[in-house]
């Protein structure tokens, strides 16, 4: 099978989308000349001409306007900078995207993507390094997205641009250059589904992002000492696959929860605490969760490795979980 | 004069009634949560709104009950509505601040000052860039707004991509406690179009024919492909903030001398002394309106509320494996 | 509460094994009622209740063996003691700074909160009934878990130094006869009382019958005849009696003792007073086939009112036969002799056998039996068939 990159996969599910169905368009900043700060919309640059746009940076409407384009008839794809821009238009986000919907009684359906990069970069510092999926995870209204590989990537965007809800996709910065397989022929990956990407019988670890990255490699060393850990990918957090990871806690009996954003109140705690709800008796061992330090992202690079998590952490995790 | 004038009339009365009901109702305890009064500002709505199709889009504010009846709503599914009932617009999900009726164009009442810009300019683009036909936006905000950064940011935007946006200032001297010129870099906002490169004109905003010429110029302006305008409707805001507002920051005098110029009275004196309006029509207007909203009324008190399992309905369209 | 623990039914017994539990899990239990079933090496007993109360959790379950004094089960002393005490797993209860003193005295019980030993090893501990305070752990923090539940597990079942044995599993049939005669020892007051009897003529009669009957007529048929003639005489032996009421039969249901393969079995002779020995003997014959094929039925081997067992054939003279229950009585015949008798006219010989009848002296005094056996030496004499 072919191998394309992560930014590419994106690209192909916008392109095809795009063809196909002419309401949707696209705008955010430095996309319509530049193809997007990393190649996202490269492979859609002089396809569509009203279609992708370069916008103003002025991110209460960048994010606002999607609702009345929704409103109206289109299918806007809006690109956040970055993800902690996100911030700066939040109250477009929250209270408008996110509840317009719900306090008219559903009388129409919002079809918004807001999709750009999160996560760490390299030196990037505090205001270009965040990963924020919790907040979204936890104020209701808005489906989250967050791919590990370039042929997750595709097959949600394609779900995400047929999906009548709104839709905040986040793409992991380092994983943008990542290439992995992805068919040519049409194919959708349903939201609330998470992929097991590696069997295993005496660990579950759970991962999105880069994370999933990590986890594989460490996984991949635990094997050598006999450690068979499996890692459950559950790319989307809105909704997510309860029955997967509880089925997998039944096997294993032991757990782990990797994300890079911040381990406190992150993700983490609500996928552990609903295991400790559904499945107490089939845990052998306290669950653990790994995150980043609870600090802003520091530019020097040994710095910004001491607050990110790595695989090195997972393994030690591991370990002390089985008394090794 | 294309317009019917009696339509106006009609208009300003309906509005009148309905928000001085409402505020009889929830002083009685009969509507829960706030009510913000348009009394006083009825000629701006109505004057703006008789230029408006159907298929024309609307945002209005936390005060908007007289936007949404000057575009043609429902009395009683409004009053439901503000009743909390099932069978109100947003099936009680929404309430008096945010009354919505997407098939009216009535892109939402909102909560948040300024909100409804992003929302405005987003429909804005949808109308030119994909749907690519003659509707047009009216955006409706206060004088607080226009101190916003969704105002800016909104403005600016309008312009650059040349929307069919017609922004509707009605400066009524209040932002809550707040004294427009205290808080206002310019007296009169209309000034702030040249920063955005558009016409912008300032009105008598409680002279409907004024309003409805300066509203007529400006959407045949925008239908036509030219762009965006500014109106500031200067008006006066009759009643306090919300209904309960005890009213320290003004004198009991200024509102009494602004009642003297209160629109609804000016224009009666001008129909009746062109003979258009005589005491028996006036009188059977009256009656027509003070019955539609006893009608609105019994609708409302003799609707359900509705029951509790509908608070997790209409979030999303496709909710399967949510977590509620 | 009440912590049951396994009794000591002997002075060298160090462990017993729960064969049965009479009362569940949430049942209630008065002082007296038996409770469970507990077998040593030979001897099943059955333990009563010491108090009034809840069966709040049973610690060892069927089949699993406990050592003396260790506790078996818990008995809650109240209703509000039962729902605290009930199997669910408590959540370590945090007590707020300000409690001053607590508010009862607590007992010595198994406080699963304070072990330290996950989920999952609690469950694991709690279906089969270990103690978990005895359980080495080797989690994080010495926590117990899984692994250390189910290696305690198997060192447990090592640890019974018996002399190597096979484990025979039980049979329904073998269960069965364990059971209905385990509850005869336990509530009959067996006595047994022997005569040896003069059967020359009886055995010259059966000798005249065989040889003119169409039918093959075997001695237990004849014995089936006699007894069921003998009953009609002693009508106190054909009853049951369970305790409380004794019922006396019209007719002799005869049980007659089968060694089977599978073990004793009892088949029944419906009405043996009403037949004639041919047709007691044909039925004889049938029941033989059923037994041999293992066809019988339930209706086959139940209802007896007076039961006979031969061990003649195998050579025993006298025996102690255990009581039918609920019958009243059972009569065991010996081998059949030939016993030389010195007469004036010279030496002659004499068949002779040694009948065993065990009575429950609940109902049945010696002298009356007695009396039985001689009348059945009499009928022996002189033989009416």
């Amino acid at each position: 099978m072919r191998e394309i990159t992560f930014a590419e996969a994106i690209c192909e599910a916008l392109l095809e989308e795009m063809e196909r169905d002419s309401t949707i368009f696209t705008y955010g900043e430095d996309i319509a000349k530049q193809g997007g700060i990393f190649g996202t919309y490269k492979c859609i640059l002089g396809k569509f001409k009203d279609r992708i746009i370069d916008t103003p940076i002025s991110e209460e409407v960048i994010y606002g306007s999607a609702v009345g384009a929704a409103l109206a008839g289109a299918r806007p794809v809006v690109e956040f900078h970055f993800a902690d821009f996100i911030f700066t238009g939040m109250c477009s986000v929250v209270n408008q995207i996110m509840k317009i919907r719900y306090m008219s009684g559903g009388q129409k359906k919002l079809p918004i993507i807001l999709r750009g990069p999160d996560g760490v970069a390299r030196a990037a510092a505090a205001h270009h390094s965040q990963s924020i999926e919790t907040i979204f995870m936890h104020v209701p209204g808005i489906k989250v997205v967050i791919p590990s590989t370039p042929y997750d990537a595709k097959g949600l965007m394609k779900t995400a641009l047929r999906s009548d809800d709104p839709v905040i996709f986040f793409e992991h910065k380092r994983l943008y250059k990542t290439k992995g397989p992805v068919p040519e022929e049409e194919y959708f990956i349903p939201f609330g589904k998470a992929d097991v990407k590696k069997e295993g019988k005496d660990i579950t670890i759970i991962a999105t992002s880069r994370m999933v990255l990590e986890s594989l490699e460490a996984a991949k060393e635990l094997e050598n000492e006999g450690i068979s850990a499996e890692v459950i990918d559950l790319r989307t957090l809105v909704p997510w696959d309860k029955e997967t990871v509880i089925n997998s806690v039944k096997k294993t009996h032991k757990v782990i929860i990797a994300h890079e954003t911040w381990r406190r109140a992150g993700w983490g705690a609500e996928i552990a605490a609903t295991i400790y709800e559904e499945a107490f008796e089939y845990l052998d061992a306290p669950i653990k969760r790994i995150g980043a330090r609870n600090v802003p992202h520091p530019f020097s690079p040994p710095l910004e490795d001491a607050v990110i998590p790595h695989k090195e952490d997972v393994i030690k995790a591991a370990k002390e979980i089985l008394s090794l | 004069m294309g317009v019917n004038l009696l339509d106006l009339y009609e208009t300003m009365v309906r509005i009148r009634l309905f928000d001085t009901k409402a505020e009889e109702l929830f002083l009685q305890g009969k509507i829960p949560g706030f009510i913000h009064s348009y009394v006083g500002e009825e000629a701006v709505a109505t004057g703006v709104s008789a230029n408006l199709r159907p298929d024309d889009y609307i945002t209005s504010t936390h005060r908007g009950h007289g936007h949404m009846i000057a575009k043609g709503a429902d009395l009683k599914l409004m009053m439901a509505e503000l009743y909390g009932k099932k069978t109100g617009y947003c099936k009680g999900k929404g309430g008096s601040m945010h009354i919505m009726d997407f098939s009216l164009g009535v892109l939402g009442a909102n909560g948040v000052v300024g909100g409804g810009i992003p929302i405005a300019v987003g429909a804005g683009m949808a109308i030119k860039l994909v749907r690519k036909s003659d509707q047009v936006v009216v955006c409706y905000f206060g004088d607080g707004a226009s101190n916003r950064g969704t105002f800016h940011e909104g403005l600016n935007w309008a312009s650059i991509y040349k929307l069919p946006v017609i922004f509707v200032c009605e400066n009524n001297m209040y932002a809550s406690t707040a004294y427009m010129p205290e808080t206002t870099s310019v007296l009169d906002i209309s000034a702030r179009a040249v920063g955005y490169n558009m016409p912008g004109i300032s009105v008598d905003g409680n002279d409907v024919l004024a309003v409805y010429e300066a509203a007529k110029e400006a959407i045949e302006r925008a239908r036509r492909g030219e762009g965006p305008t500014l109106i500031e409707a200067k008006t006066y805001r009759l009643k306090g903030h919300f209904v309960g507002d005890p009213e320290l920051y003004r004198t009991k005098d200024e509102v009494k001398r602004f009642w003297e110029k209160e629109p609804i009275g000016r224009f009666e004196k001008k129909l009746f002394e062109e003979g258009i309006l005589t005491e028996g029509k006036k009188r059977e207007i009256w009656e027509k309106v003070e019955k539609e909203i006893e009608e609105a009324i019994r609708f409302a008190e003799e609707s359900d509320f509705p029951p509790p399992e509908d608070a997790l309905t209409d979030l999303f369209v496709d909710d399967r494996g949510y977590d509620y | 509460m009440y912590e049951l623990l396994m009794p000591k039914f002997g002075l060298t017994m160090e462990e017993g094994k729960v064969e049965r539990w009479l009362k569940k899990e949430g049942e209630e239990v008065k002082r007296g009622d038996a409770i469970v079933e507990i077998s040593s090496e030979k001897i099943t007993n059955t333990v009563e209740s010491p108090v009034d109360g809840i069966l709040a959790r049973i610690l060892v379950k069927e089949g699993e063996t406990a050592k003396v004094g260790t506790p078996i089960a818990i008995i809650a002393l109240s209703k509000e003691e039962y729902e605290r005490i009930a199997t669910k797993v408590e959540a370590p209860q945090i007590t707020p700074e300000e409690k001053e003193a607590p508010k009862e005295e607590k007992p010595l019980e198994i406080r699963e909160e304070e072990i330290n030993a996950s989920p999952l090893a609690k469950k694991i501990a709690r279906e089969r009934g270990i103690d978990l305070r005895l359980v080495k752990g080797t989690g994080e923090g010495g926590r117990i878990t899984k692994e250390d539940v189910l290696r305690y597990i198997e060192s447990m079942e090592k640890k019974v130094e018996a002399p190597a044995f096979k484990e025979i599993p039980l049979t329904t049939i073998r269960r069965t006869i364990a059971e209905r005669l385990s509850k005869s020892s336990h509530t009959t007051v067996p006595v047994t009382e022997t005569m040896e009897i003069d059967v020359s003529e009886l055995m010259k009669a059966f000798k005249r019958i065989r040889e003119s009957s169409s039918v093959k007529i075997s001695l237990t048929a004849v014995f089936v005849k006699l007894i069921s003639n003998l009953l009609s005489e002693f009508p106190n032996f054909n009853a049951h009696f369970d305790g409380e009421k004794i019922k006396v039969f019209e007719n002799v249901n005869m049980g007659v003792a089968f060694d089977t393969p599978d073990g004793l079995l009892v088949p029944v002779i419906k009405n043996a007073n009403k037949k004639s020995l041919e047709e007691i003997a044909k039925e004889l014959l049938e029941i033989a086939e059923k037994v041999e094929s293992r066809k019988y039925t339930l209706d086959d081997i139940t209802g007896s009112t007076f039961t006979i067992t031969n061990l003649g054939m195998l050579d025993v003279d006298i025996f102690t036969p255990v009581i039918n229950p609920p019958e009243v009585a059972i009569l065991g015949i010996g081998r059949a002799r030939k016993v030389p008798e010195i007469t004036q006219e010279g030496i002659s010989f004499k068949d002779k056998i040694w009948f065993s009848l065990t009575f429950d002296h609940r109902v049945i005094d010696g002298a009356p039996a007695a009396r039985f056996l001689k009348r059945l030496a009499e009928l022996c004499r002189e033989p009416k068939l």
